[in-house]
């Protein structure tokens, strides 16, 4: 890896002004570091900008009728919480099924939401495939192989599949995202934009997450391995305090996709029928790329087993 | 059933019954703790102060060729030491000789064509860092002419394919990706065969490239010292890592002969080279590092790869087409196979002779059969993919056992019986191996025909089984030196690298037998240079040495008890040794210890009367699976999985069995996830890494039982042969897959997409 300059943030003001000049910052760096070892992008930063030093950002706070959860509280700390277990169900388990338990004692929330795509093409190290992600004209894996992407179409010129595992959970729980310049509900948060997956501009640090308390939430994760893995296809759906019922599915399309069809199709109850149908009705207008056709059959087979799992 | 094996043991004690050390547990080895404690140094371990370190440069493109080089800004980079290129004479000289008799092609150590993306190619820098080396490399001004490129073997072969390598076939035009032409071969009369049959089947099967290099990167380290003899010749001593097992590839041959000296100048700096399997590729790094190390005055260099560096030798593909003839009773009468496989980049290891014998998944299984008439057709093809490595045994039975699956299948047999039916010799090992591998998988409960069981859960339920030889490689000789030392411990040296067989333990435990020592007392230790036989290690041969090394304590044995009994006043035959005491039989409590009774030596040469192997299978094992398959996601999760192993003799428990787990664990991965994966219009590996690149983790294990049998029909000490070739065969889980789902998938891995496919949901 390269060298660069590491700094500590004592605040997230001081973060920000750094990172607006171009600096990268990092939190657990279970990302960071490898696309920097990979130097995946074109431009490689002079200075990381260590926010775990920042006092407070750790913390998960009961207020009331929600949490807020530092961005810096590591997964494994979320997903082990007992007030995100018995509130918000689906969220500690999406934290529980990231990548590996060592990983999850390094990694973060905030790190987790603002991870970039896991495209092979975009990771291919050097920059190989520059990509539209990286000023580049083209989507390598659009003519290339694109067994893993997105089964909804193009999202700003990629067909990249989002690979948080806690994006589909925040959402369909209706969380907020506080970052240093705004608060943004999780659903408006995640997109390709440029070589973020997120609507981050340029000097904005994610502080907090605001998750409000539900009735009810479940988290399924499809994946080759049990461990290690991004999702193949995630879904997550909850049970709002106002009844209303969220299903959000990630891994099929650049941004995860909040499934209306599916709410729709179980408005009158979940069963095993209207699970199904739920399922088909959300994949009715997914598009297969050349080599992913399977995940449409897997989507909507996760679509079904997750409401019938939170209805059961 | 078949016939009986007709094998004798013939070396000393090799009938011994009563074993007192060996197959027994809990004898810490040296080499096990040394691995499992972090003490083991590996290549990458390997630093001394100055150590400068040497990069390559890359190819991005899946086939290229340099047309124009520029170095000048990367000499001016502060750090830089050395820059050199392919246009450099002593680099366009080596090899000298050929290194690896397996890089047929003969590519330059450093060329200006780059065969497959991510190749060395161009230029090397050494600097004082790898982040000076990196910068050094991108400075370099390089224009590519980028040429076509073919990574699938099939393709390769056909006409008008683009010519990757024209200088190996200068006057043949035939396909000019192949090393010459197809080899045939025929046992009886197969047109005959067919005609006798109640039954014809086609087979399609193939298999994709598979990683080889798992647990880390490689890494290769040198300097040139003063030779500790003294320099008579002038001459420094060049140390190197050992990072290759196996004979004429090891870094210090290839050091050797590399930089044209003699052998006795180079000296292997650690035996332990990581996990890999069986692979016959040599890394250029072992070959620039003591190169660019001379040429810096005899510093240390040390050659580094990235992760993704070290996708650049693999598992080769293999396609085959079997057809087979068969009797209304499952009896095999006919087989025509052909066989397609990839020699890889740099010509691989294709070269007739072990490309026919051992490797590919040609028709030599169908030899121990008894099928009257075979016919075999191999084609072999270089490709742009990487480098490939050997992936031997098992291979040759791959076709074998999808055979008998077809067999089963069309006439609704049970696969054990046809099994049984068909292969030559199946006492006792292959029938001993079968029933109790049934009886612990409990077959004959979980039996089912194809496509009928369901779980629980809805899940489709399956089970196979295959056969496959357990080979003991008997073609090299072992130079074995026991000597007693003053401490009265005994010493044996070897200088193999060792890749994970920990077979050193295991030759300790049957000198220590042999000869009535304490394990422990018994110290087999690594000498670098000591020549146990030509250089480096392989599984299966280790169980051969363990019968040079019982041979050789069986002498010394005789030695210290000439001196034992003269020092006692008795003869010979009136003394024994008795948990490392020289004591006199008619009176156990006198005892001598042998501490300080001198020093005493012997050296044995020799091998076990073991033919190199293929025709004559005498120790067998089969391997079950039982899995589960989802119908709505087709993600296979294998249930049980379980090796009846005949060791012959089972030396060491927790090393046989340990790599028991080792290969079926290998053998999971390779069949529900692994393979090589290129972007098909650049030519460039798009999962080299370990993510994108689906190795089974801790919570993929399946779980796995492994029944060790014990026939004492092996060629090593006691009847003991091998292991490690012999399981790790992702065909099975094809075979339990098509008994859940009803569906042959004639293409690993046996990912979900397949799966839907061939249940027809996509």
């Amino acid at each position: 890896m390269r060298k660069f300059t590491h700094m500590q943030a004592s605040t997230v003001r001081e973060a920000s002004q750094n990172a607006e000049r171009g600096a990268m910052v990092i939190a657990g760096g279970t990302d960071l570091l490898g696309t920097l070892k990979d130097e995946i992008l074109p431009v490689y930063p002079s200075v990381v900008i260590d926010l775990k030093t920042i006092e407070g950002l750790d913390k998960i706070e009961d207020q009331g009728d929600s949490l807020l959860i530092g961005a810096m509280a590591k997964l494994a700390d979320v997903a082990d919480d007992e007030a995100v277990k018995k509130h918000c169900q689906a969220l500690a388990e999406a934290c529980g099924r990231v990548a590996s338990p060592a990983i999850r004692n390094m990694a973060t929330l905030g790190g987790n939401i603002c991870q970039m795509h896991r495209c092979w093409y975009f990771r291919t190290p050097d920059d190989r495939f520059h990509c539209s992600r990286k000023g580049g004209n083209t989507c390598p894996a659009y003519m290339g192989d694109n067994r893993y992407h997105s089964i909804f179409g193009v999202q700003n010129g990629c067909v990249a599949a989002s690979s948080h595992d806690t994006a589909p959970a925040l959402i369909a729980l209706g969380a907020v995202i506080i970052t240093s310049k705004r608060e943004v509900l999780a659903e408006g948060f995640f997109a390709a934009n440029g070589f973020r997956s997120c609507i981050l501009e340029d000097g904005e640090i994610v502080t907090h997450v605001r998750v409000p308390k539900c009735e009810k939430s479940v988290f399924e994760k499809f994946a080759l391995r049990k461990s290690i893995d991004f999702p193949i296809v995630n879904c997550a759906a909850a049970f709002g305090r106002d009844k209303a019922l969220r299903v959000v599915m990630g891994g099929v399309y650049p941004a995860p996709l909040r499934l209306t069809a599916a709410e729709k199709a179980v408005e009158k109850g979940i069963t095993e029928a209207s699970a199904a149908k739920a399922g088909d009705d959300a994949m009715a207008e997914a598009t297969a790329l050349s080599g992913n056709a399977y995940k449409i059959e897997i989507a909507r087979t996760m679509v079904k087993r997750t409401l019938l799992r939170l209805e059961g | 059933m078949g016939e009986t094996s007709k094998w004798v043991l013939e070396g000393t004690n090799d009938d011994r019954q009563e074993f007192k050390v060996v197959g027994t547990w809990n004898h810490p080895g040296r080499q096990s703790w040394d691995m499992v404690s972090g003490a083991a140094k590996y290549p990458t371990d390997l630093y001394k102060e100055g150590t400068l370190t040497a990069m390559a440069l890359r190819c991005p493109y899946g086939h290229a060729k340099i047309k124009s080089l520029d170095i000048t800004e990367a000499q001016k980079l502060p750090g830089v030491k050395l820059v050199l290129t392919y246009e450099d004479e002593e680099l366009a000289s080596m090899p000298v000789n050929v290194p690896s008799y397996y890089e047929l092609g003969k590519s330059p150590l450093l060329g200006d064509e780059a065969e497959f993306e991510g190749d060395e190619c161009g230029a090397v820098v050494v600097a004082d860092s790898e982040e000076t080396c990196r910068q050094a490399l991108d400075l370099i001004k390089v224009k590519w002419e980028v040429l076509p490129f073919v990574l699938d073997c099939r393709e390769a072969g056909k006409p008008g394919a683009p010519i990757l390598r024209p200088e190996m076939n200068p006057d043949s035009n035939m396909t000019g990706n192949t090393f010459g032409a197809p080899i045939k071969w025929e046992i009886g009369n197969v047109e005959k065969g067919f005609k006798e049959a109640d039954h014809i089947e086609v087979i399609e099967y193939g298999r994709p490239m598979w990683n080889q290099f798992r647990p880390m990167p490689p890494a290769y380290f040198s300097y040139w010292d003063n030779d500790p003899w003294g320099n008579p010749d002038g001459e420094k001593m060049c140390y190197v890592t050992n990072h290759a097992h196996f004979p004429l590839n090891g870094p210090a041959i290839s050091a050797s002969m590399g930089m044209g000296v003699h052998e006795d100048k180079v000296r292997a700096l650690s035996p332990y080279m990581a996990a890999r399997y069986c692979d016959f590729v040599e890394k250029r790094g072992a070959q620039l590092a003591p190169v660019l190390s001379k040429r810096l005055g005899g510093v240390p260099v040390r050659c580094v790869s990235t992760r993704r560096q070290s996708f650049d030798a693999n598992v080769p593909q293999t396609f085959f087409t079997v057809r087979i003839g068969f009797k209304n009773d499952g009896t095999l009468v006919a087989v025509q196979l052909k066989n397609v496989h990839q020699t890889g980049a740099r010509g691989g290891y294709g070269d007739k002779t072990h490309g026919h014998l051992v490797l590919p998944a040609n028709a030599q299984g169908f030899k121990s059969t008894s099928c009257p008439n075979i016919y075999s057709e191999m084609e072999y093809y270089v490709t742009n993919g990487a480098c490939t490595t050997a992936d031997p045994g098992k291979d040759s039975w791959e076709p074998v056992n999808l055979a008998f699956a077809k067999i089963a299948d069309t006439l609704n047999m049970d696969i054990s019986e046809v099994i049984m039916k068909n292969v030559k010799v199946t006492k006792p090992s292959l029938e001993t191996c079968m029933e109790t591998g049934k009886k612990a998988f409990k077959w004959e409960e979980k039996w089912h025909l194809p496509g009928k069981k369901k779980l629980a859960d809805g899940r489709f339920h399956g089970i196979a089984c295959r056969s496959c030889w357990s080979m003991t490689w008997g073609m090299i000789s072992y130079n074995i030196n026991l000597r007693m030392n003053t401490d009265g411990k005994i010493y044996m040296p070897y200088s193999e690298a060792l890749i994970g067989t920990y077979w050193p333990d295991a030759v300790q435990l049957v000198i220590a037998e042999e000869m009535g020592m304490k394990p422990e007392d018994v110290i087999v230790y690594y000498a670098a240079n000591y020549p146990n036989w030509q250089k480096g290690d392989a599984a299966d041969r280790g169980a051969t040495c363990t019968w040079a090394a019982k041979e050789a304590a069986i002498q010394l044995k005789k030695q210290i008890l000439e001196t034992g009994a003269a020092l006692f006043g008795v003869t010979e035959d009136e003394v024994d040794l008795v948990d490392s005491m020289i004591t006199l039989k008619a009176d156990p409590t006198k005892q001598m210890s042998l501490v300080g009774i001198g020093q005493l030596a012997v050296g044995y040469c020799g091998k076990p009367k073991v033919p190199f192997q293929n025709d004559v299978i005498r120790t067998m094992n089969v391997d079950f699976c039982e899995v589960a398959v989802d119908p709505e996601t087709g993600l296979v999760e294998i249930l049980d999985y379980c090796a009846a192993h005949d060791f012959g003799k089972l030396i060491r428990p927790s090393s046989g069995l340990g790599q028991l787990e080792m290969a079926l664990t290998m053998a999971s991965g390779r069949a529900l996830r692994e393979e090589i994966i290129w972007d098909k219009n650049t030519g460039v590996l798009l999962n080299g890494n370990m993510y994108d690149y689906k190795v089974p983790t801790s919570l993929d294990q399946p779980v796995i039982d492994t029944i060790p049998v014990e026939t004492r029909c092996g060629g090593g000490a006691y009847g003991s042969t091998g292991v490690a070739h012999a399981h790790c065969d992702a065909g099975l889980v094809g075979l339990a897959i098509q008994n859940a789902i009803g569906k042959f998938i004639p293409m690993a891995p046996y990912t979900p997409d397949k799966i839907l496919a061939a249940l027809g949901r996509v």
